[in-house]
């Protein structure tokens, strides 16, 4: 789900998607290149990435994915389901 | 389904996607690298820190590969050539099982090919789940309750009354000589109604079929269809062929369609169909006569009602026929009912023998599983340090059942593939044992196995695939299961060396005992069906069997009349008498082991009641011919012809049930049709089986041939080979005759084999079947013991040393294995017991717990199975103990 919403943002190659989760949840989640990569390449079969090779430097290329349409309802998908669990767990830790 | 598609693709192009996959993970190391130098490190230092970040880049590759689906075939891919290895590594393993295997499997398949042929899938007609064969019903005091024929005006109530079928055909098959063509041949004929061919969905090839008026009396023109065998044989598969006019007995018939290709009726032999006018214009009285029963019928339920309820409705009908015009017949009652057409079609001995048949295959396919699956135990254990190295180095235990099932799984679909070639051979050989499907004058009224019947569909051979892979993971999983439940630090602790029992040696013995108490089921089956077969053929027929050849001829009445026939016969015997190498020859209307005429209602003078009697018509030399006793009187002589008083023989059994305790020769009898008692028994000759030979022997009454006329069938016995003679029969026929068709050319040895085929095909099949049986008791036998001694080579070389003798050990060894024995016949005698009773319907002469029988299979496997053990115990007599504690 993380990755997903990252690339809402706007496409990226693999490193910095690592990046930005990073940055964003303040080092707090780090994604671990053992668990990223299987998961671009799951992304990549159901079709919620689509990915292309671009011109990185004079003599070597990156992989850019790309968020498409059956991604996006995905992501959102995953986002409604999450918050759900969210707000119950949130139910029962608050106090009575 | 995208998804699919793309997962393919990665399949094709799996290559470009690897070299991607690196090149990215190659540009994420740099990237990292970089940020490294940014914060600080030098280069060297930079790069080894972001592989170290990076982690373990060859399980990255493999965890990201494995998203693309396709891990499963990639492993399933190796785990098949190490198998492959394995297997080149000890071809007589491999051999065995796969041979093994293709034995069994092939068995189950022929014989399963029969069953669904003759027992479940009988029928091939479109929908044939909503035919149903209607029939009437008697009940008589001494014949019981038998289904019965319909007669035409009852029919045709049926046909009016009935709510429950949405149409209703009757027909009659009989034969009929085919004339007009090359050559005049007899054939099978069934008359139909009009709506026969659309109540079971068969429609014609070439041509039509028969419309509606086509049934009445006063139709245009005869008409008739031919089977597609017909037209290829005597037509050449002409087109013109329709519309041809040919005869049938006399009559000239055109013909107006042929059939689908394999279709012949419910006979299963039929090659030409005529509408039911025809039936109506040879007995005109039939169509009115209620008591003229010569006619089944078929019906094709209506939608929505079951055959229950048909059934009900029949019985109805026939009771509402019978308040209004009562059936007088003997004192019989009359009721009707429904059964589904596969029901009436198929012999019920004969799906006995099937089933029967097919229980013991799979028996014998089990017990090679068995066998196979102790190998297989023996072979892991050899396998053991191999195994738990794996397990060690951390392959899981899943991942292990399925590799060590990959081998056996592999071995059983190539016995499979074998077993399938082994299957058409098979099935060549068991067509081979089918009867040959005679011509005769009388209905059967359960289809003949043709060799039309018995093919390999397609469904069929994928359940068989189906069967092979079932068995491969029958006998693999046990061996794969144990191994995988391995303690590891035990197997390696112990480096392989064997303390105590061996491993598996109980499982192992478990499996050689349940392979031998169903070998013993199967001995003791095999033993009671021979015993059988060998009862039924020493059956006395009554008659001389050898080198006796009967020809039958289809005389038409057109024109042959009663005086021309009897010439004709009489002139025939006497050309074939002076054939050289003939001792004798005779004319007659029935032979022995074969259908006859009988009649209810002779009538005895000075005696109350009717008789019934089997009816023959024979020349004076019949019995001498068949060598045939004659106890009282005299036989028949040249007195006996037409113009002269009438004279009849009595077999044993009518003298003795007629006339009990007095003298029949000198008293008169009538039957029916005669107003006086005219004829006079005359003599008395001994029993002969007319019929099957299991059925007793029923009274017979006997006319001469020059009175009654109705000979048909010439019998000749040779001093040498009987069929050498058939050749020279025919020219002396044709001499006397060109157009007449000479058929049922049969020796009387080959109907006694006709007769009794049943009994032999199962003795004959199980007999095979308990010998292989038999073989793998000895193997898995022989197998276990050797396994046994060498596990335990050093416990014996020490005992040895300790002084034990060759005798000691040698008796150690035999009595584990008479223990071995003696559990597995007990187990296998009571399986037996409570399962014999399931051959009784077949069996002849003996008992289904016959004593001698069991213990003589129980005696053959115990010998067996003790003599298999001994090699290995001879063999523990020699260990040298100082060579088995160097090895120490």
């Amino acid at each position: 789900m993380l990755i997903l919403k990252t690339l809402a943002r706007g496409p990226l190659h693999g490193y910095a998607i690592a990046q930005q989760i990073k940055r964003m949840s303040d080092d707090v989640l780090r994604v671990e290149e053992g668990s990223l990569y299987p998961a671009l390449q799951r992304m990549l079969m159901k079709g919620w990435v689509k990915a292309e090779w671009v011109q990185a430097g004079p003599k070597r290329r990156a992989r850019v994915y790309r968020l498409t349409p059956a991604g996006r309802k995905q992501l959102s998908a995953e986002v409604s389901d999450f918050t759900q669990v969210m707000q119950a767990i949130v139910r029962v830790i608050e106090p009575a | 389904m995208n998804e699919l598609w793309r997962r393919l693709l990665v399949l094709l192009r799996r290559e470009r996607f690897d070299r991607e996959l690196e090149e990215e993970m190659q540009f994420h190391l740099e990237m990292q690298a970089e940020e490294n130098r940014e914060n600080g490190l030098d280069a060297r230092e930079a790069r080894y820190t972001a592989k170290r970040q990076f982690g373990n880049s060859a399980l990255l590759k493999e965890t990201s590969r494995e998203m693309w689906g396709w891990s499963w075939v990639e492993s399933l891919g190796r785990d098949i050539a190490f198998a492959l290895r394995l297997v080149r590594r000890s071809p007589p393993f491999a051999v065995l099982t796969i041979l093994t295997l293709a034995f069994g499997l092939g068995a189950n398949m022929a014989i399963f090919t029969m069953v669904y042929h003759v027992v479940l899938h009988p029928v091939r007609y479109r929908d044939a789940g909503r035919l149903m064969d209607i029939h009437l019903i008697m009940t008589e005091q001494r014949r019981g309750t038998i289904p019965m024929f319909w007669s035409y005006p009852k029919f045709e109530e049926l046909r009016r009354w009935n709510q429950s079928f949405e149409s209703v055909a009757a027909y009659q098959t009989r034969d009929v000589t085919l004339g007009g063509i090359d050559r005049p041949e007899r054939l099978t004929e069934t008359i139909v109604s009009a709506c026969y061919f659309p109540t079971i969905g068969v429609g014609a090839a070439l041509g039509r079929v028969f419309s509606d008026d086509e049934e009445t009396l006063d139709w245009p023109r005869p008409v008739m269809l031919i089977s597609d065998g017909l037209w290829r044989r005597d037509f050449g598969a002409d087109p013109g062929a329709v519309g041809r006019t040919v005869r049938l007995q006399e009559t000239p018939f055109t013909i107006v369609g042929v059939l689908p290709a394999g279709f012949r009726g419910e006979s299963g032999i039929t090659d030409v169909w005529v509408p039911m006018a025809a039936y109506l214009m040879d007995n005109p009285e039939a169509a009115t006569s209620r008591n003229a029963h010569n006619l089944s019928a078929i019906g094709r339920l209506k939608a929505g009602v079951s055959p229950q309820q048909a059934n009900e409705e029949v019985r109805l009908l026939v009771a509402r026929m019978e308040r209004e015009h009562p059936t007088v017949f003997m004192q019989s009652t009359w009721s009707g009912g429904a059964r589904p057409l596969a029901d009436a079609l198929v012999d019920p001995l004969v799906r006995n023998a099937l089933w029967i048949l097919q229980a013991a295959t799979a028996a014998l396919l089990l017990i090679s599983c068995l066998n196979l699956a102790g190998l297989l135990l023996g072979r892991s254990v050899a396998r053991r340090r191999e195994i738990a190295i794996r397990l060690a180095l951390g392959v899981n235990r899943r991942a292990l059942v399925r590799q060590l099932l990959v081998e056996p799984v592999m071995l059983a679909l190539l016995g499979g593939a074998l077993g399938l070639l082994f299957a058409r051979w098979g099935m060549a050989w068991l067509r081979m044992m089918l009867p040959a499907s005679e011509t005769s004058a009388w209905l059967t009224f359960t289809r003949a196995i043709g060799p039309e019947t018995l093919g390999f569909e397609l469904p069929l051979v994928a359940l068989f695939s189906l069967l092979s892979l079932a068995a491969g993971l029958l006998f693999g999983f046990l061996p794969a299961w144990r191994a995988a439940r391995w303690d590891v630090n035990e197997v390696l602790k112990s480096g392989g060396a064997t303390t105590g029992s061996p491993p598996h040696l109980r499982m192992r013995n478990a499996l050689v005992v349940a392979q031998t108490a169903i070998s013993l089921v199967l001995l003791a089956s095999a033993g009671l069906m021979t015993r059988s077969f060998a009862a039924r053929l020493a059956t006395s027929v009554g008659a001389e069997t050898r080198n006796i050849v009967t020809i039958r001829l289809a005389t038409p009445w057109q024109r042959y009349g009663t005086d021309v026939s009897r010439t004709f016969y009489d002139e025939l015997r006497h050309r074939a008498a002076a054939l050289p190498g003939v001792e004798a020859a005779a004319t007659a209307n029935s032979i022995p082991l074969s259908e006859h005429f009988s009649t209810m209602g002779l009538s005895i003078q000075g005696k109350r009641g009717n008789f019934d009697a089997g009816i023959h018509s024979v020349s004076p030399d019949y019995f001498g011919l068949f060598r045939i006793p004659l106890l009282r009187g005299r036989l028949f002589d040249d007195r006996d012809r037409a113009g002269n008083p009438l004279v009849v023989l009595l077999n044993e059994t009518a003298a003795r049930r007629f006339f009990p305790g007095e003298n029949p020769i000198g008293r008169h009898m009538a039957y029916p049709q005669m107003t006086k008692y005219q004829a006079e028994i005359v003599g008395v000759v001994g029993d002969v089986k007319y019929g099957s030979p299991e059925k007793p022997v029923m009274p017979d009454v006997y006319l001469a041939s020059l009175q009654s006329g109705s000979d048909r069938i010439l019998a000749v016995r040779t001093s040498g080979d009987a069929l050498a003679i058939v050749s020279s029969l025919r020219q002396q026929v044709r001499a006397l005759d060109h157009e007449l068709p000479v058929y049922d050319v049969m020796t009387m040895e080959q109907r006694v084999a006709s007769a009794t085929w049943r009994a032999r095909f199962s003795a004959v099949l199980l007999g095979l079947m308990s010998a292989l049986a038999l073989l793998l008791a000895a193997l898995g036998t022989y197998g276990v013991f050797s396994y046994s001694v060498a596990a335990r080579t050093r416990d014996i070389g020490i005992r040895i040393a300790l002084g034990a003798g060759r005798k000691e050990i040698l008796g150690m060894i035999l009595r584990e294995s008479a223990i071995l024995c003696g559990v597995a016949l007990a187990l296998g005698l009571s399986a037996a017991l409570a399962l014999t009773h399931l051959l009784s319907s077949q069996l002849y002469g003996v008992t289904a717990t016959d004593p001698l029988t069991f213990a003589a299979a129980a005696a053959l496997l115990a010998a067996v199975a003790m003599a298999a053990s001994f090699l290995p115990a001879r063999r523990a007599t020699k260990i040298d103990p100082v060579e088995t504690l160097h090895y120490e």
